[in-house]
């Protein structure tokens, strides 16, 4: 099996590599960044446990390979936006690369658990965590109940603590 | 709330809503502290406050960031990625068929700019790669299609009858795979998955076994100690190089190059051994000088000379 396996992976990997990468290359604008993006479209098909199941390889490249390109962007523009809203901001500090990568992979990560509510509960923990709001200032806010905006701070604490 | 999460946890979280809505009554707060009494409450409770440490927001500038930050649309976004892989899926329907006509017409070449590697089919159903800066005619040779590999390098899954002609040397198969490649005044061949016979130029045919590589130059034909893998590193961005004179090698870094590579004086006699990236030229060059007695003088972008 481990050769069929290998067989089969090398063969996706010589038929769709330079096409999906191609894809990417329109999609991104950059070949590196196109090259990166497929050899981990790749390397996640090749995790695939039951390959033998996979009717048609392009089509599952295509379906990881556009999760993947959304990771980049979204990674991409929450970095872009949090390092300029960290410099407009007047007591700014000034943090050292390492501490922005680490504060980049944790904003990464909540922006990935929270994605998985509504509009309306990740409004309801943006306010209530970074900004400070009561819940009775926050509902009056989204239209809610105090008492629904309680349930979507919970939800949210769920989200982010199952994302450490 | 996650079903996984043990009763603790979700208490936890519970405690955590409740205490940062208003100011908590005494009441309240006698009965949190009763709660966190028990040893995996207050561990829960510890590992809720740890886990919301991380989430950053140490002083209000850095708070106020992270929340406009995770405000950023992602609709954009979304919508741009649709409409990039359409355009993909439309754009590769009109290559496919574009090549097939010429396939069935066996009057295609195929060829790929600098930096830009490219795939095909034949009419057979053979599978093609080439290498950036590439070019390749098709023709027909007794009935059975024949590549004539002009620059550049190409790697083929033959489904049927194939003939590969490249720097002077033919080789036919019927079903193994072949690679060449084109290294200045050299030609790499290699073989795999079945076999092949040779045909040098004005010497007689003999048969190459898969997992054979042999070079071609001025001097004759001899064998390489190259793998099939080795010789088609290309398809992964990569190019391992068996004593290649310098010159030749130059001519293969060409590919991923805008610019002019040369070798001269002393550099130009040298032959290296090794593994480069072709997508980060400028460390496969920094790597040259390390192992070579080589300098790189860079005039512009244009002109790189190793001396």
């Amino acid at each position: 099996m481990p050769a069929l396996r290998q067989q089969f992976l090398s063969t996706e990997f010589r038929r769709s590599y330079g096409w999906l990468a191609g894809c990417m290359h329109r999609l991104v604008g950059c070949r590196n960044d196109a090259e990166d993006l497929a050899s981990s479209a790749f390397t996640e098909l090749a995790a695939i446990e039951e390959f033998e199941r996979i009717r048609q390889p392009r089509a599952l490249l295509t379906t990881i390979a556009r999760r993947l390109t959304f990771e980049f962007w979204r990674r991409r523009d929450l970095e872009r936006h949090y390092l300029e809203q960290l410099a407009r901001q007047p007591e700014c500090h000034d943090a050292s690369p390492e501490e922005l990568y680490l504060a980049v992979e944790e904003l990464v990560r909540i922006d990935a658990a929270l994605r998985r509510l509504s509009a309306r509960a990740r409004e309801a923990f943006l306010l209530s965590q970074y900004e400070g709001l009561g819940y009775a200032e926050i509902a009056a806010r989204l239209g809610v109940s105090s008492s629904m905006v309680r349930k979507y701070v919970a939800q949210a604490l769920d989200a982010c603590w199952a994302a450490a | 709330m996650s079903a996984a999460r043990p009763a603790a946890e979700r208490e936890a979280i519970d405690w955590e809503v409740r205490l940062r809505g208003a100011v908590p009554e005494p009441g309240e707060l006698r009965a949190f502290a009763a709660w966190h009494a028990a040893p995996d409450h207050a561990a829960a409770w510890a590992a809720l406050q740890r886990r919301l440490g991380r989430m950053g927001g140490h002083g209000a500038a850095d708070a106020a960031a992270i929340a406009q930050a995770l405000r950023t649309p992602v609709q954009d976004r979304r919508r741009a990625l649709r409409a990039g892989f359409a355009l993909g899926a439309f754009a590769l329907t009109g290559w496919g068929g574009l090549r097939g006509i010429h396939a069935l017409g066996l009057d295609a070449d195929w060829r790929s700019n600098v930096g830009e590697r490219g795939e095909g089919v034949l009419a057979d159903g053979s599978p093609l790669r080439f290498d950036a800066a590439t070019r390749i005619d098709l023709g027909a040779d007794r009935a059975m299609p024949r590549l004539h590999l002009r620059q550049g390098q190409l790697m083929v899954r033959a489904r049927g009858p194939l003939a590969l002609a490249a720097g002077g040397a033919t080789i036919v198969t019927e079903g193994a795979r072949l690679a060449a490649g084109r290294f200045g005044q050299r030609t790499v061949l290699a073989v795999a998955g079945g076999e092949a016979t040779l045909h040098p130029a004005g010497g007689a045919p003999r048969r190459l076994d898969a997992g054979q590589t042999i070079q071609v130059d001025a001097g004759g034909t001899r064998p390489s100690s190259l793998s099939f893998t080795a010789a088609t590193a290309w398809t992964h961005g990569m190019l391992v190089a068996d004593r290649l004179p310098l010159p030749d090698l130059l001519d293969a870094f060409g590919r991923y190059h805008a610019g002019v590579l040369r070798a001269g004086g002393a550099a130009a006699g040298r032959s290296v051994s090794g593994v480069f990236r072709l997508a980060d030229l400028d460390r496969s060059l920094h790597q040259l000088s390390e192992a070579l007695p080589v300098k790189i003088e860079r005039y512009g972008s244009f002109l790189t000379v190793l001396t």
